[in-house]
């Protein structure tokens, strides 16, 4: 079955986006990422350390192995802010691939939906492709979907958080409500909650913590693949729908009567 | 008379005018051709024009590359 993911022209064959960053070391990194068999993953763009400038460049490694970088804008709490890294970005990595991050609150690392949007437009105007890290609210995703944008990621549950699929219903009305790949960003806890984001219909998922944090970061990762292309599975096979009563699956016809 | 500039957040002394590549290739990054952005007051400068770019005094410069992110 042919079911590649098309971003902004690019095709992709993994749904699942990993995060580069709190893994134990880069060995662990590239044996995580290859388990997730993603072939696009996440990085930041931060000052170069000038008194220590020889340590070992990320790039080099990804580039080793062939995998699309998504940059982000991680960290940026104004519009100004989060366009000048969207740039640096370009620069760096000859992508107009971005992960547009406008956060309003450390404690929540919420996306400001407002700064979000006023970003999107901007860097859409200059040729990005944006993939916007958003709040999971039909509108908002809506109206990123009409300024440009070449894909939604709204979160499950607040970034590092481990929680899951706060709010599957509004991923379902995320779902209805946009037609660019919509891609769960931030929240996801463990394996069925990428299976849960999947069922929902989104077009994918992008998670670091999980799996950079867990105990076995390699397992992890697979256990994401593996719960992707299930969720992927069951969302295309088509679910059964909910019932509030039983309904028997053996035949009523035919019992013993002693 | 040196420059004082601001680079990466701390400030720093040329002693000689310098174009933005001269000043770059004095910091002996290890990979200054690919994986290196620079923005000088907020504007970012392409790798093109890095070699015309003179560095001015009070001049703030941010040099980045890519690093672990979510």
């Amino acid at each position: 079955m042919n079911d590649e993911l098309k971003i902004g022209g690019e095709t992709f064959s993994s749904r699942l986006i990993l995060g580069t960053a709190r893994y134990p070391n880069n060995e662990v990194l590239l044996q995580a990422l290859a388990a997730g068999g993603a072939d696009m993953v996440t990085v930041a763009i931060r000052r170069v350390n000038l008194n220590d400038p020889t340590g070992e460049n990320i790039l080099s490694l990804l580039r080793k192995r062939n995998i699309r970088i998504l940059p982000n804008t991680a960290g940026c709490y104004t519009v100004k802010d989060a366009v000048v890294t969207a740039e640096l970005a370009r620069e760096v990595l000859e992508t107009d691939f971005i992960k547009l991050e406008v956060i309003a609150d450390e404690d929540t690392l919420y996306p400001d939906s407002e700064k979000v949007l006023e970003g999107a437009r901007e860097l859409v105007q200059k040729g990005f492709k944006v993939m916007p890290y958003c709040t999971e609210d039909p509108i908002v995703c809506k109206k990123l979907e009409d300024l440009g944008c070449v894909a939604v990621m709204p979160l499950g549950a607040p970034i590092g958080s481990g929680m899951g699929i706060l709010n599957p219903y509004n991923i379902t009305l995320v779902r209805n409500a946009v037609n660019v790949p919509l891609i769960v960003d931030a929240g996801v806890g463990t394996a069925s909650d990428v299976a849960v984001a999947m069922e929902l219909g989104c077009d994918g998922v992008l998670l670091n913590s999980a799996v950079a944090q867990a105990k076995e970061p390699q397992m992890m990762a697979e256990a994401m693949r593996q719960a992707c292309e299930a969720g992927r599975k069951a969302y295309l096979a088509g679910r059964i729908p909910r019932k509030f009563f039983a309904e028997a699956s053996s035949p009523k016809q035919g019992k013993i009567a002693v | 008379m040196s420059t004082n500039i601001k680079v990466n957040g701390e400030f720093r002394s040329l002693e000689t005018p310098s174009t933005l590549r001269e000043f770059l290739l004095s910091l002996n990054l290890p990979s200054l051709e690919r994986g290196v952005a620079v923005c000088i007051n907020g504007e970012v400068v392409r790798k093109a024009e890095w070699a015309q770019t003179r560095i001015n005094p009070d001049d703030e410069l941010e040099i980045v590359n890519a690093t672990q992110g979510g």
